[in-house]
């Protein structure tokens, strides 16, 4: 019973390790029947290694790696060219200085983007005053509610709200009546 | 040109001095009309959330019903009360002033007797 059980667990082990063998295999495989379509997703290459050089599993990467090198270092070198063209170094542009009219219509047209763009004022506080720091202090110092007045409170609230719960419709006529057309 | 900065540092001084001679505070916070924190300090400090919830409590008071309260009927403060603490807002200057000060307990507080 031991040794059955041993060996039944070792097949599935044995399977489900080929299926993923097998599912890496054919992951590789189906790049190569993808070139045509150009969809971007997470399997793109990030850079543009001719197909017959595709990533094969690591046994076999050690006696392809010297080939993949120089391709590897010009597309390298390609990126670092296209980068350093599209780059703009702030630090090297030396001092710029703007003439007088210049400088006075660019603030104009910016206060008036700024303007049309500004966020609605806040509204002020309907329910709360606004008050002088004199009785700000006093409020701010002001003992805390009394025991009673919570009690008060709380008793209040809870009759309004059963007292809501208690609406209810009556039914005096049909709710459902034929129409009377002669 | 240290004069702002100094400006700035007495103006804080005199917050914290303010605020700290308020009884039983726990922290504070003192906000912009829009919820923006301007300062802040004790168990309040740094606190984006409360601030957060205390502006919209504001803006939610702001759409009372017009007919229960008139618009002259303002009220000096918002206070919010716990078990063991409770907060207080007002508004001044138009900045929105939050205190969170302790409920000392007492046992004589509590317990009421009907003779």
């Amino acid at each position: 019973m031991q040794s059955d059980g041993e060996e039944s667990l070792l097949h599935s082990c044995f399977g489900s390790l080929r299926s993923a063998v097998m599912g890496c295999c054919y992951s590789i495989c189906q790049k190569e029947t993808d070139p045509q379509e150009n969809v971007v997703n997470e399997r793109t290459h990030l850079l543009e290694v001719p197909e017959q050089q595709q990533e094969t599993p690591s046994p076999t990467a050690c006696a392809s790696t010297p080939p993949r090198k120089p391709d590897e270092q010009s597309a390298l070198n390609r990126i670092l060219h296209e980068t350093a063209t599209n780059v703009i170094d702030v630090g090297a542009l030396g001092p710029y200085s703007l003439e007088a009219g210049a400088y006075s219509e660019r603030v104009r047209a910016y206060t008036a983007r700024a303007a049309t763009a500004a966020l609605p004022p806040p509204m002020p506080a309907k329910l709360l005053a606004d008050l002088p720091p004199a009785i700000r202090r006093q409020v701010l110092v002001a003992p805390p509610m009394t025991h009673s007045d919570k009690e008060l409170i709380t008793n209040a609230v809870k009759k309004a709200a059963s007292a809501i719960s208690e609406l209810r419709v009556e039914h005096h006529e049909d709710l459902v009546v034929p129409f009377r057309v002669p | 040109m240290r004069l702002p900065h100094m400006r700035k540092a007495l103006q804080l001084l005199a917050f914290k001095a303010i605020m700290e001679k308020i009884p039983d505070q726990l922290g504070y916070l003192i906000l912009t009309e829009d919820g923006a924190v301007l300062e802040s300090g004790g168990e309040l400090e740094n606190d984006e959330r409360v601030a957060t919830i205390i502006t919209d409590l504001i803006s939610l008071s702001n759409s009372i019903d017009p007919v229960a309260f008139g618009p002259d009927e303002k009220f000096k403060k918002i206070t919010i009360t716990y078990d063991d603490h409770w907060f207080i807002i007002c508004i001044s200057n138009k900045k929105i002033y939050v205190v969170k000060r302790n409920i000392p307990t007492s046992s004589s507080e509590s317990i009421a007797v009907n003779v």
